[in-house]
């Protein structure tokens, strides 16, 4: 099954999303698929005008681009995602290379999907390391049926 | 054909180096480009290429390598950091902050696989063989 990740550059979400079988929908591979486009060179531009019309369908104009762009390129991700794991205190997505808004965005049409969604935290002690592991385990191994 | 850029990150707490990790992959034959990390190896190739790696990585280490797909080629110079003019690479603040937690998600990932094992191993125990079945039929009824 295609899972979103969120963050969607996490490498521990997307490790053990592929440990246990699925397929993480994660921003690496979207990103690789525009890089790799002839028409994209420009540093540090990793979008196209496609990706911001793109982005209008779930936000409006006046947005600011850097929504809008996240948007184009994370939100048919949400589509196609049939579940997600999220975790709720990644402050790393907010920041230099993140945005607080387009996160908010990206959990909301999540839920409104209604697809399978796992909420779980970052560990700060091995308990709590054994806890999400095992959640995310469970959850994935229910996915498959 | 489909190209992949995939970084395998060495967890602090494995006693791999990411040399160590290069040169296993060299000698597995491995047709990758590659380049070496602070944190482990950046390999780019086709997509089965690069699982195959992945998969001849993890038999180093199953709870000490972590991998994701990653956007840009090694050394694009569109993000490279001598061409930006330095600073850390984008990214690499959340890539580092998730680097010092893979102990603790290598351990819990081995508990739960050591711990699923056992579990079988004590159900394949308890469970009556066909032929002790025979033979308890046998004496029950004559």
């Amino acid at each position: 099954m295609k899972v979103f990740i969120f963050p969607p550059n996490s490498l521990i979400l997307s490790d053990l999303v592929e440990r246990f079988g699925h397929t993480p929908l994660s921003l690496g591979r979207a990103v690789g698929e525009r890089v790799r486009d002839p028409g994209l060179d420009n540093p540090p531009l990793n979008l196209t005008e496609e990706d911001l019309v793109r982005g209008l369908k779930y936000v409006s104009i006046e947005a600011p681009s850097g929504v809008r762009g996240r948007m184009g390129v994370m939100g048919p991700m949400v589509e196609e995602a049939e579940a997600a794991v999220v975790v709720r205190n990644a402050d790393y997505a907010f920041g230099c290379s993140g945005c607080a808004r387009a996160s908010l965005q990206i959990l909301y049409l999540l839920r409104r999907r209604g697809i399978p969604v796992l909420e779980v935290e970052y560990p700060r002690d091995r308990e709590e390391a054994r806890r999400m592991v095992r959640r995310i385990a469970e959850f994935l191994r229910r996915l498959k049926g | 054909m489909k190209e992949e850029v995939r970084l395998l990150v060495i967890s602090p707490g494995s006693e791999l180096t990411p040399g160590a990790l290069y040169r296993h992959l060299v000698e597995r034959g491995i047709r990758v480009r590659m380049k070496e990390t602070c944190f482990g190896v950046v390999v780019e190739g086709r997509r089965e290429e690069v699982e195959e790696a992945l998969r001849r990585a993890r038999e180093l280490d199953p709870y000490g390598i972590f991998s994701k797909p990653r956007g840009y080629p090694p050394g694009d110079p569109r993000i490279c950091r001598a061409s930006r003019g330095g600073s850390p690479r984008m990214g690499f603040s959340f890539l580092d902050y998730e680097f010092e937690k893979l102990p603790l998600i290598g351990e819990a990932l081995r508990e739960l696989e050591e711990g699923e094992k056992e579990e079988e191993r004590e159900e394949r125990e308890g469970r009556l063989r066909v032929e002790e079945l025979r033979e308890v039929l046998r004496e029950e009824i004559p």
